[in-house]
């Protein structure tokens, strides 16, 4: 499920920090970036997909995802229903992945994992 | 829209061609016969626009003297939002007329030819701006106080019909600004679930409105000067329009600002309290922590959909710079913060 990290992929942060430097800061956060991203693999976002699978069927991540959002848009999860914790359950499932990648930090400043 | 312009020539070129025809746009303005350009040096910080420090001198007339002022410029790519710089030149003359702490600006060039961008020369304020520099003194409840007062005194001015050059006052400030992240968000490639959620929350729990007031826009630590512990001036004025006053509030507490103290909720420089009583005693208004609570849940989606926009610098119109790039991957903190603050208030 590689397309739900967000854009730029950790490889393209390396690369570029490598071909024109900056801050040393920066540097050196595009690079562990890249390589949390290689170390957790293709299959990091593999839970979020089940469960999103499991609603919509078979589909690409980035039709995982549009649909998703649709369904938010529409109004299906305003009730606090079955439905809406599903839908945390969801969000919250993807969200934390990916800052386990690209800001493992804030996660523990926040208590979690 | 996207803006898809091209990258901008360097705005601050070491060429003596640049630096003699920034000394013949002063002479101009300033009605001299020379001008000398001693340095003009880039500033750190400033993600949106440029920064120089230009130290001058000029040789005759009303403003005969050494002078060290400080140029803004448009950057090499656009985000796409905010004022111009004519429009926030206009407004910071207003705002530094009305006795604010902010730079009093000085000439405004429009002409591309001159350095290869619009921008503006304005009076240096001596001072800390970094975020991450202010938060590492520690805690700091009388800056809090100072700058709580400083927004009350922003948001109390009565401006009438004098700025025109704003898009007016929105009936609804909540309705405005969900309808314009709505936009941005529609106009991006990729889903984002957790926005589309935090606009679902915000629209269906929109406070009453407020009288809308001339807010900042970007009111946060980072975006002012401390000078000796105490607020020296405010900075970056290119987000301001009207709006609700929470917004400012709310913008300035929100997690993202506090520069990893996240325990001092103002800033990360103190207790919200000490900021609130600053705000409170010019305003004469309670602030309301519901809707607050509100605003930063809308602080942490606008974040998130100006980042994006950061991103797209980089992703589409090519400008090659490592901290753009790195900041499409930020709204995955937003949208943790957007998680927890709707969790909590159901």
């Amino acid at each position: 499920m590689g397309d739900v990290r967000d854009r730029p992929e950790g490889e393209v942060l390396a690369s570029l920090a490598a071909a024109i430097g900056g801050e040393p800061a920066l540097i050196a956060r595009g690079r562990a970036i890249a390589a949390r991203e290689r170390r957790y693999g293709p299959a990091a976002f593999a839970p979020c997909r089940a469960l999103l699978e499991a609603r919509y069927g078979n589909m690409e991540d980035y039709a995982l995802l549009r649909a998703l959002s649709e369904e938010i848009r529409a109004g299906i999860f305003d009730a606090p229903a079955a439905s809406r914790a599903w839908l945390l359950r969801v969000l919250e499932a993807v969200t934390l992945q990916k800052l386990r990648e690209s800001n493992p930090e804030l996660l523990a400043a926040n208590g979690i994992d | 829209m996207l803006d898809s312009a091209p990258v901008r020539a360097p705005v601050f070129p070491n060429g003596e061609d640049a630096q003699a025809r920034l000394a013949t746009f002063i002479a101009k303005k300033a009605n001299a016969r020379w001008v000398r350009i001693e340095r003009l040096a880039p500033l750190p910080g400033g993600a949106v626009l440029r920064h120089a420090l230009l130290d001058c001198e000029i040789g005759d007339g009303a403003w005969a003297g050494r002078w060290r002022w400080v140029l803004r410029a448009d950057g090499a790519t656009s985000l796409g939002m905010g004022l111009a710089r004519a429009q926030e030149f206009a407004l910071q003359r207003r705002l530094f007329a009305a006795g604010l702490a902010v730079a009093e600006p000085l000439f405004i060039c429009c002409d591309e030819t001159v350095l290869g961008a619009p921008f503006f020369l304005m009076a240096f304020l001596a001072g800390e701006a970094r975020g991450e520099s202010i938060v590492a003194r520690g805690e700091n409840r009388a800056l809090a106080a100072e700058l709580g007062d400083a927004l009350a005194r922003l948001h109390r001015l009565q401006f009438g019909m004098k700025l025109r050059f704003l898009p007016p006052p929105p009936a609804d400030a909540a309705s405005a600004r969900i309808a314009e992240l709505e936009g941005l968000l529609r106009a991006d490639d990729d889903p984002h679930p957790v926005a589309e959620w935090a606009l679902r929350w915000l629209t269906q729990r929109k406070p009453a409105p407020l009288r809308p007031v001339l807010c900042h826009g970007d009111f946060r630590t980072g975006n002012y000067l401390v000078r000796d512990g105490h607020l020296a001036g405010v900075l970056d004025w290119d987000f301001a329009g009207w709006s609700d006053p929470d917004e400012d509030i709310a913008w300035f507490c929100a997690k993202a600002w506090r520069f990893g103290a996240f325990e001092r909720e103002a800033g990360g420089i103190a207790p919200r309290a000490d900021f609130y009583r600053g705000y409170e005693a010019v305003s004469g208004r309670v602030i309301d922590g519901a809707r607050v609570r509100y605003w930063e849940v809308m602080a942490a989606l606008r974040w998130s959909v100006i980042a994006l926009r950061q991103r797209d610098r980089f992703l589409q119109q090519g400008e090659r710079s490592l901290d753009l790039a790195l900041t499409g991957r930020r709204p995955a903190e937003c949208e943790l913060e957007i998680l927890l603050l709707t969790r909590e208030s159901g």
